[in-house]
């Protein structure tokens, strides 16, 4: 594992899309927040993105993300946060205004 | 084939354990790994693997406000500190605790599969690994929580934590109010498992 030693192109506060792109191979992106828009409440640290792994060996680290989401925003309904750890490739900049 | 005990504990999980067993078997007939290698491996790991390790951090956290201020911060250098491990199987987890507070109540879960800090909690609970548990808790926690007994009022918070990545979570409960006089094992010794995963408040 390696800490804040790969550039992030998200900073903490940012706001991102989970990229809506609904993958053939493994994804540790819950299929309940594809193109959800949440927060960035972390940078996590920089590990090897399962899917690309499994699918071509590639065991170059990906920064991942504390991202927040709103349940309104997810589930139409509920008060509650959820939060969970994304990785970078799995994100888009989301514009504001 | 192998000697592993019976793993019929009626668990949705039933499947995946014949599965992995086949990938053991297949495993062992390639030689790649001795029979009683994986036995020897899990043996070392569940003889250090208790839930009484996550609550010596609790009970410190509680009583020690530098070392709370460690754990919330860097989880790892806390857990290091106290001659503990996190690691996982593979590459060492991040982890991270995170505080429930008179206005937020936080619950951890794996929507994707059953991920959660073992090293510092034993083997998790049938309950955490079901199909029920990780498709309704970041849906309707409020209503899983209460199932559990813990009833929230409507001016607390709740942070529903999916363990999606490499980051393990783990719930800082909140303290007892009764409990100055009490010693730091015997505040460990009130904390529970399901309190540290979120579906009690101790």
């Amino acid at each position: 594992m390696s800490l804040a030693s790969h550039h992030s192109a998200h900073v903490v506060g940012a706001t991102v899309r989970v990229s809506p792109v609904d993958r053939t191979r493994h994804c540790r992106v819950p299929r309940y927040v594809k193109g959800c828009v949440g927060r960035v409440i972390d940078v996590r640290g920089s590990w090897p993105e399962p899917g690309r792994v499994l699918a071509d060996g590639d065991l170059r680290p990906v920064v991942t993300y504390a991202v927040s989401f709103d349940a309104i925003d997810v589930f139409g309904e509920g008060e509650h946060v959820i939060s969970m750890d994304l990785w970078e490739s799995d994100l888009v900049t989301e514009e504001q205004g | 084939m192998t000697h592993h005990e019976s793993d019929d504990h009626g668990h949705e999980g039933a499947f995946v354990a014949r599965r992995l067993r086949s990938l053991e078997d297949s495993l062992v007939a390639a030689g790649i790994v001795g029979l009683d290698d994986v036995d020897e491996a899990l043996d070392a790991f569940l003889s250090t693997a208790r839930p009484s390790n996550g609550a010596q951090l609790i009970a410190r956290a509680w009583t020690d406000p530098d070392f709370k201020e460690l754990l919330l911060a860097n989880g790892n250098s806390a857990v290091d500190e106290m001659g503990m491990s996190t690691n996982g199987p593979h590459v060492p987890h991040r982890f991270e605790v995170v505080e429930n507070t008179a206005v937020r109540h936080n619950v951890v879960v794996c929507t994707l599969c059953s991920c959660y800090p073992m090293a510092l909690l034993g083997p998790s609970p049938g309950w955490y690994r079901s199909l029920e548990y990780r498709a309704r808790t970041v849906r309707e926690p409020r209503q899983v929580l209460a199932e559990f007994g813990v009833e929230l009022s409507d001016d607390v918070d709740i942070v529903v934590w999916d363990s999606t990545a490499e980051v393990r979570y783990l719930v800082l409960p909140r303290r007892p109010g009764d409990s100055e006089s009490m010693s730091v094992d015997e505040l460990a010794g009130l904390v529970t498992r399901s309190g540290m995963i979120g579906t009690s408040t101790l």
